[in-house]
């Protein structure tokens, strides 16, 4: 067997994934921290302010980056389940369960500042487009999928549920993402690009990339947390996590 | 196929028994276009404004609400776990309940539409509009429903995580067919709305049955 | 309103939010913790 399927395989145990999420989890939230830090401060301080909105234009650099990850996260959460149900691996489906609660917060962080930005820009808090709408919806099934998680006793059945329930609604991941290009909306077009020129200026363009980067970091951090959590709740009784966390001295 | 039109002689014959529970979707679609001209006035011209509206999402959740029944009595009397280990396909058995489902509680409510209509003075030029996208609409909702409806089996008074986990699922049915009745109000072309429901409708009966199936088993597991 | 307010409202709410998402998991893996060590205190004294 090659090293990365044995590592895959190794960390896959209980035992092992705990003691890896709690060397890791500090050292990516350190990093998203530190890269917090520097964006908001550029955000906030060093970009100049855009010529046709103003200040309140700086909302972007915190709607963005949170609109890509609540898209990310779900494709994750709908991707781990999918894992979980074919192969019956129990650590995918806790990365699923943990994944849920934090991408309903940055789904919650999109809309929030969406609509905070929208008053002074456009004069609205809110309008039934449909790339707001839709990720509106993807908030409720985000709330959904938690709600089954937590409403079923057994805890593997619980997961299987929810995370088949993520699988049904990621079908709206896409419906959010061409929104603006299906619809004729408020919302505006693509203006980052993966592939091809952006029609952001590169003085602009570096805080958003920064915070891209410092989400992801949040979230591998967050993640591992909620994981190693969820796991030393169902394995607590085990003797790994009695001998690990039981009486210190 | 005759092991469908046996299971579909089932479902009907205990709907049949249970025909009260049918009349629920209807009565409640009744209320709320009751309710909707005492609490917003009785003028003709305002009714109208909203009358589609109003009668697509009394339409939406009449069959939130009972979406439930689909599966609870055949689970609660373990019929269904036999059913699991019938012979017979499971997308096939979850079929049948559809189709029995959507004939007894969503066709009555799609049949006195017209009626409703008219105690919300809904323009004539929209009824066609109406009756066709709640006619794919409803079959929509019905197979998403099924879905969905089949992963809150295990759980007591489910009924607001059901219709929490429903409602997200049910935006773009929604969406797209009080839309094309706006449409038909605006003058503007709508069957194109219509047409893509139907496409969904057609993916939907191949898939919703083989999906609700998986979800049962993941559920009853 | 002017744009700062609206800025330190948008910016105020990631922050909450975040801090939520910070604290949250901790105190659940803390209170897991803890109930490994109460139950193995219980099952050690006779």
């Amino acid at each position: 067997m090659n090293s990365i399927v044995l590592w895959f395989n190794q960390t896959g145990s209980p035992p092992r994934f705990d003691a890896f999420a709690a060397r890791w989890t500090s050292v990516c939230f350190l990093i998203a921290t530190v890269l917090l830090a520097i964006g908001v401060y550029a955000a906030l301080a060093v970009v100049p302010a855009d010529y046709k909105q103003g200040e309140s234009f700086r909302i972007l650099y915190i709607h963005v980056p949170a609109a890509w990850m609540s898209l990310m996260i779900f494709v994750i959460m709908a991707l781990q389940s999918a894992i979980a149900l074919i192969w019956r691996i129990k650590l995918c489906e806790l990365i699923a369960m943990a994944s849920a609660p934090i991408g309903a917060l940055f789904t919650a962080v999109t809309l929030i500042s969406g609509a905070v930005w929208g008053k002074p820009t456009w004069g609205t808090w809110w309008t039934w487009d449909p790339r707001l709408t839709s990720e509106l919806v993807l908030l409720f099934l985000y709330l959904g999928v938690i709600g089954l998680y937590s409403a079923i006793d057994d805890r593997r059945a619980a997961a299987r549920a929810a995370g088949f329930l993520a699988i049904i609604g990621v079908v709206n991941v896409p419906i959010v993402h061409f929104a603006v290009t299906w619809w004729n909306t408020l919302h505006q077009g693509e203006t980052i690009r993966l592939i091809g020129p952006s029609k952001m200026d590169g003085s602009m363009l570096w805080p958003l990339l920064v915070l891209v980067a410092a989400t992801k970091f949040w979230y591998l951090g967050s993640v591992l947390l909620r994981t190693r959590a969820l796991n030393l709740q169902q394995e607590s009784r085990k003797q790994w996590a009695i001998e690990r966390y039981g009486v210190q001295s | 196929m005759h092991e469908f039109t046996a299971l579909l002689r089932r479902d009907t014959s205990l709907m049949w028994r249970k025909r009260a529970d049918a009349a629920q979707p209807l009565l409640f679609a009744l209320m709320v276009c009751v309710m909707f001209p005492l609490a917003a006035g009785s003028e003709p011209a305002r009714l109208a404004h909203s009358a589609a509206a109003v009668i697509w999402v009394a339409n939406l959740l009449a069959s939130l609400l009972v979406l439930d029944n689909l599966y609870r009595s055949d689970f609660e009397d373990g019929s269904l776990e036999q059913l699991l280990l019938a012979p017979v396909p499971l997308p096939v058995v979850i079929a049948s309940k559809v189709a029995v489902h959507w004939l007894t509680t969503a066709l009555p409510v799609l049949l006195i539409t017209p009626l409703l209509a008219q105690m919300l003075f809904l323009p004539d030029a929209q009824l066609p509009a109406l009756m066709l996208s709640l006619l794919v609409g409803s079959m929509l909702m019905s197979l998403i429903g099924a879905m969905v409806a089949a992963l809150t089996l295990g759980i007591r008074r489910s009924g607001m995580l059901l219709a929490l986990m429903a409602l997200p699922m049910y935006v773009p049915v929604l969406v797209f067919g009080a839309g094309s009745v706006w449409s038909a109000g605006q003058g503007l072309p709508w069957l194109g709305a219509i047409w893509l429901m139907s496409a969904g409708l057609a993916l939907l009966l191949v898939l919703a049955p083989w999906a609700a199936a998986t979800a049962l088993r993941i559920a009853l597991s | 309103m002017n744009h700062w307010q609206y800025i330190a409202l948008a910016y105020g709410a990631f922050a909450v939010l975040m801090a939520w998402d910070f604290i949250a998991p901790r105190l659940s893996l803390r209170r897991t913790i803890r109930n490994i060590h109460l139950n193995q205190r219980r099952k050690n004294t006779p």
